[in-house]
């Protein structure tokens, strides 16, 4: 990870240095989350100009808290600090590897998950490292026949992004199966206990969040209805598919900011919707949902973000981990991994330039 | 959480569960906001949006 962080420096040096280059986007709303906090900008009406409500607080606090300790500005910061949530997750999804694809190498893992191509956004100042990380925890968790854990660690995911709701489902049905299990136990206050915990820990992060912005909005669900001044609104996924394939406009993938290529967008909600697809005609029905899910949902009020929903999904990474141990033949092996890091040095460049590569 | 009795537990489920959905509840029937914020985002009668301030491309 260090050796990466150097390359992306490197990189950097004709754009001004590491944080100025990596800093594009949302960098800058968690930037100033993190150190001015939400009521620096949120409103319309009551506060500032610009609501950021849209933006979930666990990564900004953590950020927050990265900026006390080192004295860093909040831009450099935030790459070591997504770097390190990066490294956990590498970990946390060897051992989930490990008990779900038990064939798998798991240094060929580290190398994988260091080369991909989409994958400097984990080292960028976004909450996507974060996500992956507490979504692969609370799957492990759930896994390992831990509820409460994994309840915790989902309260932790909707904090982070309001998508984590998507891990509510799979702990329903695990804890209703629990319930059907012990439904001969003549305990069944302990039984019902077990079964609702998990389920009433889960949503936490997104049930304080929601009450929070009640307490400085007095809505409930800013952090959803701001979502329109990016262009957001719900129309379901197939206008959105419809709608970014008729636009053609493969042109704009390369140009800078302010331009976006809807038909970029759709082809990669088309990849990501597609793998999950084969995860679940492998029978990997959680892993689908939470690749399915986590697409369909911003799908259906826009194309915005999309390659970078798809590429930094957990299950998107193991799917195409699992295709590419498929390789036996050495060359082939190094020709995927080569061209893979070299795909990263590109598309990071790309993203220096303000452009649309991944976002 | 097994060194409390099983009543409390299911208690304190059963009071976040209530919590929540009072969250929740309020969260669509009950928002206390300016004029110009429902016009905007609950009304949507406004349609001409400032920019969003720090990133320059839809999110």
């Amino acid at each position: 990870m260090a050796a990466r962080l150097l390359v992306y420096a490197w990189l950097a040096l004709p754009q001004g240095g590491l944080a100025a280059a990596m800093c594009q986007y949302d960098c800058g709303w968690y930037a100033r989350l993190a150190t001015l906090g939400y009521a620096s900008d949120s409103g319309f009406g009551k506060f500032g100009v610009y609501p950021n409500w849209a933006f979930f607080p666990l990564y900004p606090l953590l950020l927050r808290a990265s900026v006390w300790a080192s004295t860093l500005p909040a831009e450099l910061a935030g790459i070591f600090l997504s770097s390190a949530l990066y490294v956990g997750f590498v970990v946390v999804a060897a051992a989930y590897l490990r008990r779900t694809r038990p064939a798998s190498d798991l240094a060929a893992w580290v190398v994988f998950s260091l080369l991909f191509p989409f994958g400097f956004t984990f080292s960028a100042v976004y909450a996507e490292s974060l996500f992956a990380l507490l979504l692969t925890l609370s799957v492990l968790l759930l896994r390992d026949g831990r509820p409460l854990a994994a309840g915790i660690a989902t309260a932790l995911l909707c904090a982070a992004r309001p998508t984590g709701v998507l891990m509510l489902p799979l702990i329903a049905v695990d804890r209703l199966r629990h319930l059907w299990m012990g439904r001969a136990r003549p305990d069944r206050a302990a039984l019902l206990a077990e079964a609702l915990l998990p389920l009433a820990i889960a949503p936490l992060g997104l049930s304080i969040s929601m009450a929070v912005q009640y307490a400085l909005v007095g809505d409930a669900l800013a952090f959803n209805r701001v979502q329109i001044l990016w262009n957001r609104e719900w129309h379901g996924p197939l206008h959105y598919l419809i709608e970014g394939f008729a636009a053609w406009d493969w042109g704009q993938v390369l140009k800078p900011r302010e331009l976006f290529s809807s038909s970029y967008d759709a082809l990669w909600a088309m990849i990501g919707l597609g793998v999950a697809g084969v995860l679940g005609w492998r029978r990997r029905w959680k892993e689908a949902w939470l690749l399915g899910a986590c697409i369909l949902l911003p799908l259906s009020s826009g194309l915005h973000s999309i390659p970078r929903f798809v590429a930094t999904n957990p299950f998107f990474l193991f799917a195409c981990f699992a295709a590419a141990s498929r390789l036996r033949r050495p060359a082939a092996v190094a020709a995927v991994y080569g061209g893979m890091g070299f795909l990263q040095a590109a598309v990071v460049a790309w993203w220096y330039q303000a452009s649309n590569a991944l976002y | 959480m097994r060194r409390f009795p099983a009543f409390a537990r299911l208690a304190f489920a059963l009071l976040l569960i209530a919590a929540q959905g009072a969250v929740v509840w309020v969260g669509l029937f009950r928002p206390n906001v300016s004029e110009i914020y429902r016009a905007m985002f609950i009304d949507k009668t406004i349609d001409d949006f400032p920019e969003p301030s720090f990133n320059t491309k839809g999110r």
